[in-house]
């Protein structure tokens, strides 16, 4: 017997690895943002809640942060699919969004962050 | 005449195998990608349909020559994108292996297996290289197309593989997947 393309025990391996990256989807500490870590090309550093604007460099442009007083997102980067815009506002503690192409990540920060750290 | 009777028409089938995924790289920096070093992973066809063919030794020849050969074409050997291709690939491979001594996996779900493994792991290096754990925040939506990636290159291997078995006579030759009576190579 032949390998076969798909069985259904492939089916339970591709909705098994579907639902590990959906959990990956970071749902965020309760509470609210106290500030937030900009970690780019440069270095990383702490912005308090509603900063505004702010403008990072990296090697692709400049990524927009928009830092408001109950969360903040990016708002423009100078990435092709933009997925880091489409991570949308982050309003809990925990919740990241990253540029990779251009080397820019947004975290917000709060209360119980320390669970978090192992992975650093 | 049997197929490993023939080892030289072997090292020209993997041969072609890396030579395919070298070109297949270059195809893919035609099309968007979420982040500067990850692609379609059209490239990672050839490497399962070895290591169905022949096991996981000329699998991961066939890994390690498609991440240089891709390299060299695409301009990128010894950057920081070669070794995040490099680990992914290595660890693709590995899970890949274990993966196809499962009989009751297919083509597509070895395949899926192999570029979740692909993906986690550019990402963990990517998060040291970065120094941020950020990039795990792209888990969601990247390890989704790589999923999804993952199940078309699972199909395109079976293409492969069904050429080789059926027009170059090579045997089934892993898991459980073997034929009954021995096979022998057609003419």
């Amino acid at each position: 017997m032949k390998r076969r393309v798909f069985t259904p025990w492939d089916a339970l391996v591709v909705a098994g690895l579907l639902a590990v990256n959906l959990v990956a989807w970071a749902p965020g500490r309760p509470g609210r943002p106290t500030g937030y870590r900009i970690t780019s090309q440069t270095g990383s550093r702490t912005v308090a809640a509603d900063t505004g604007r702010i403008e990072v460099a990296g090697p692709l442009g400049t990524t927009v942060i928009e830092v408001g007083d109950r969360s903040a997102r990016i708002v423009d980067s100078p990435c092709p699919l933009k997925l880091c815009v489409r991570t949308g506002a982050l309003d809990r503690p925990g919740r990241v969004a990253a540029c990779l192409p251009n080397r820019v990540a947004l975290e917000a920060l709060g209360p119980g962050g320390d669970v978090d750290a192992v992975g650093r | 005449m049997r197929w490993d009777a023939e080892p030289t028409a072997r090292a020209a089938h993997m041969g072609f195998l890396i030579a395919l995924a070298g070109a297949l790289q270059v195809l893919e920096l035609l099309l968007p990608a979420p982040v500067p070093w990850a692609r379609l992973g059209l490239a990672n066809a050839p490497v399962l349909a070895a290591l169905v063919l022949w096991g996981p030794g000329p699998g991961l020849w066939v890994g390690v020559g498609k991440v240089v050969v891709g390299a060299l074409f695409t301009g990128r050997f010894l950057t920081p994108g070669f070794f995040l291709s490099a680990g992914g690939t290595l660890a693709a491979v590995a899970v890949m292996a274990a993966a196809v001594r499962l009989p009751m996996l297919g083509f597509v779900g070895v395949s899926a297996l192999g570029a979740e493994a692909h993906l986690l792991t550019q990402l963990a290096l990517a998060s040291v290289l970065l120094r941020t754990p950020a990039v795990w925040a792209l888990v969601p939506l990247a390890g989704t197309l790589a999923l999804a990636s993952g199940v078309v290159t699972g199909w395109v291997a079976s293409g492969v593989v069904r050429v080789a078995q059926e027009d170059l006579g090579y045997p089934p030759a892993t898991g459980g997947n073997r034929a009954t009576s021995s096979p022998s190579a057609r003419t």
